[in-house]
């Protein structure tokens, strides 16, 4: 934890927040509770505890009260002996697809408040849905269980039967296709001889419809979309954008300009791009440039995010939905798809049994909050807050109780 | 056999265009491995103290053994005579029989190495047949399929567990069409499926429990192929490495290396990787061929040919091994360790720990 050890009176006092929302909280438990391993961390201690298992809701519930765990979380995996010490003597049985998105996977988050980079992820967590999961892999939306995890992100549990014994490699290609990865390009664009002449084959180059299903689809989608913006921005920005493409100099960004918007009789190559008909280049040299550069472009907008060891790991232990995570005291809150659109984090997250009494803090550092629509700065000094917002502040470890 | 579970059989299994029921125990015989023809064995007159003991049945135990030798040669189940009843009836007892020897020999190399030539065979065989043919093996090979309008689409998670095994660019998910969780195939391809759900469904089934009478039965077969298997292993056993230290190997040649000495395949991906590694770590192709020499779809002259072209023997380019981020996006990466951070190629890894080693 930042600024050192979180005294013993500050950790008691978080411990006995944390006791009193377990105390009262309906607690989530995932289907088949009872095969699965549970694990915590603690305040005040340095392991986690693994290889626990629970029959009944109550126990859990119970463990909660009694111990006030910092962090909970069950495994993605079925195991018959959940409670056994090793992975063997567990027997794997089976595992829900996770995916986990945090801050991590959004470019320039470091330049980002706590509340932007939330939203960012919310948008990627939204897209990874619709595009991907509900979208490509055709999942039930009732078979998603998405979450907002306390911290960083959001997590989706998949819980339809067909990916339980889908192993860590198979896993990783379900990734591969969602980040785009290993992707034949050859395919996607295809030469095909259309004529013979007496100098030889003449070719036609086609890139995929607007309406296909797949990354074909996504891809001419893309494509179509990212011409259509080049041509909406005015010459001398599109000019600029041409030149960022590899290989494309001023004299050939020019050349692309004109092959794409100035075409003769009234058609443009813009015009023969929305149908899928790539053969307005002059040369393989132009061909090649717009390819590279557009797909890169399209590959990087709307290509899904998500955490590659997450998802391939069959053993995996993820937070408890409904449990609170210890280094923010958010609750991870259980949400459908559709409470995902307005979902604001930094109010719903905040767990009700926070008070708004003023408690007296000591500051470790410079540092701001936006919770529940308000804004709390932190001082390295005294300072007084509601208890929602010295709770978020001591359990980051950048306060303590005065 | 009882004539009314015959005719159950008849209406179970094949119609004729006629629409008239027509036994096709041909067919049977050319997949043995169909619920139909285990279901017709079960229910004729055959037992099998009488499979291992009545003269009546020497020649159906000789096709049985010549069938698990025709695997381990060969990777291949041969076309065999039927032109009578006797010779269907012999072809279909053939494969219960060889796998009563190949489970009494136990080994996990020969399971391996016979599931596959079982499955190898079968889709050269089934691409003669219809679709229905094609849906009834897909059901009970638990692969769901839908066909429409011309196209076949399996779900997504039914070709990822039988293409595990193939990881080609062309195999990738991300290069096939997936259609709201659907992946669309054509004929060769889905069949192609089918042969990874097939073969993994007769290693699962594989060994089956034998009892003193079948172990008795298949003893001098048992020996002749254990020596057999032995003689192979020991023609190509990995001798020394030479100068070479499996010790600075880097985790994922460690692994693949591994991997291929217990007998298991790799990924192609992984053979170019390890192969280039060895061969330019000065590893003789004739070295690098024992190490290969227990897989079980290893086949020689395959093997040595790939070798070869990957050592610039027959291709005339050097090939080197690939460097980490290939390796990673193969999925062959395994448990990458610190040094691996570090780096940005297997040889490296190598390298420096030999350094470290000396230094």
């Amino acid at each position: 934890m930042k600024g050192g050890e979180t005294p013993r009176k500050t950790i008691d006092f978080i411990k006995g927040r944390f006791k009193d929302y377990y105390d009262e909280v309906e607690l989530y438990l995932p289907e088949r509770f009872g095969r699965r391993e549970f694990g915590f961390m603690f305040f005040d201690a340095d392991y986690v505890q693994r290889h626990m298992n629970f029959a009944t809701k109550n126990e859990i519930k119970q463990y909660l009260v009694n111990r006030m765990p910092a962090h909970v979380y069950h495994s993605a995996a079925y195991y018959s002996k959940p409670g056994a010490p090793t992975m063997v003597r567990k027997d794997w049985l089976g595992a829900d697809l996770i995916f986990d998105l945090d801050a991590d996977h959004v470019i320039g988050a470091r330049k980002m408040t706590y509340e932007q980079m939330l939203g960012v992820v919310k948008t990627e967590t939204m897209k990874l849905i619709d595009d991907f999961l509900v979208g490509d892999f055709g999942f039930e939306e009732r078979d998603l269980v998405v979450t907002f995890s306390g911290g960083r992100g959001y997590h989706i549990h998949i819980r339809d039967p067909r990916v339980w014994t889908l192993s860590s490699h198979e896993r990783r290609e379900i990734v591969d296709y969602i980040l785009g990865t290993d992707m034949d390009e050859e395919a996607i664009f295809v030469k095909s001889p259309f004529d013979r002449t007496p100098y030889g084959l003449k070719y036609k180059f086609e890139m995929p419809a607007v309406d296909e299903v797949g990354w074909r689809g996504r891809i001419a989608r893309g494509i179509v979309e990212e011409v259509e913006l080049l041509k909406e921005m005015g010459k001398g920005e599109a000019l600029a954008r041409l030149k960022g493409f590899e290989g494309v100099g001023h004299s050939t960004a020019k050349e692309l300009y004109d092959i794409l918007f100035e075409g003769e009789n009234g058609k443009t190559g813009y015009d023969y791009i929305k149908q899928g008909n790539l053969d307005i280049f002059p040369g393989d040299r132009y061909l090649n440039r717009f390819k590279k550069g557009f797909l890169s472009i399209v590959m990087d907008t709307r290509s899904g995010k998500t955490d590659e060891p997450v998802t391939s790991d069959v053993k995996r232990l993820i937070r408890l939905p409904t449990s609170l995570h210890g280094k923010t005291g958010f609750r991870v809150v259980l949400l459908s798809r559709s409470e995902l659109d307005d979902f604001d984090p930094l109010v719903e997250a905040v767990p009700a049994t926070w008070s708004d009494d003023e408690v007296v803090l000591k500051g470790r550092s410079k540092a701001s909050v936006n919770l529940k629509g308000e804004t709390f700065n932190l001082e390295d000094d005294i300072i007084r807050l509601p208890e929602y917002a010295a709770m978020f502040f001591m359990c980051r470890g950048m306060a303590t109780l005065a | 056999m009882a004539s009314g579970s015959l005719l159950r059989h008849l209406r179970r299994f094949l119609f004729g265009e006629s629409g008239y029921p027509i036994v096709d125990t041909r067919k049977l015989a050319r997949y043995p491995y169909l619920e139909e023809a285990s279901d017709y064995i079960k229910d004729s007159d055959v037992s099998i103290p009488d499979l291992l003991e009545d003269p009546a049945y020497e020649e159906a135990r000789i096709a049985g053994r010549n069938r698990v030798f025709e695997a381990l040669d060969n990777t291949k189940i041969e076309d065999h005579s039927m032109v009578s009843e006797a010779e269907i009836q012999i072809e279909l007892l053939s494969y219960p029989i060889a796998r009563m020897i190949v489970s009494s020999v136990g080994d996990p190399f020969l399971i391996k190495r016979y599931t596959l030539s079982e499955a190898k065979t079968g889709t050269l065989r089934w691409m003669e047949e219809d679709a229905d043919f094609v849906k009834r093996l897909a059901e009970q090979l638990e692969v769901e399929l839908v066909v429409e309008n011309g196209t076949m689409k399996t779900h997504f998670t039914d070709f990822l567990r039988n293409t595990a095994q193939l990881r080609s660019k062309g195999w990738k998910l991300i290069n096939q069409r997936v259609e709201d969780g659907y992946v669309v195939l054509n004929r060769r391809k889905f069949l192609r499926v089918l042969q990874d759900a097939l073969r993994r469904k007769l290693e699962d089934e594989l060994p089956l429990e034998v009892n003193e009478k079948i172990l008795e039965t298949f003893q001098e077969t048992t020996l002749e192929l254990i020596e057999k298997i032995q003689e192979r292993k020991s023609k190509y056993k990995a001798e020394d490495m030479g100068k070479i230290r499996t010790t600075r190997l880097p985790p994922c040649m460690h692994r693949l290396l591994a991997t291929v000495q217990t007998g298991e395949g790799i990924p192609h991906t992984g053979r170019f990787a390890l192969v280039a590694f060895l061969r330019h770590l000065g590893l003789r192709p004739d070295d690098i061929m024992r190490m290969f020499s227990t897989i079980s779809d290893f086949d020689e002259s395959k093997t040595r040919y790939q070798i070869e072209h990957i050592s610039g023997i027959t291709s005339g380019t050097k090939y080197t091994p690939p460097e980490c981020s290939t390796m990673k996006s193969y999925g062959i990466c395994y448990e990458p360790d610190d040094l691996c951070n570090r780096i940005k190629h297997p040889l490296s890894y190598y390298r420096i720990k030999g350094k470290r080693k000396t230094g």
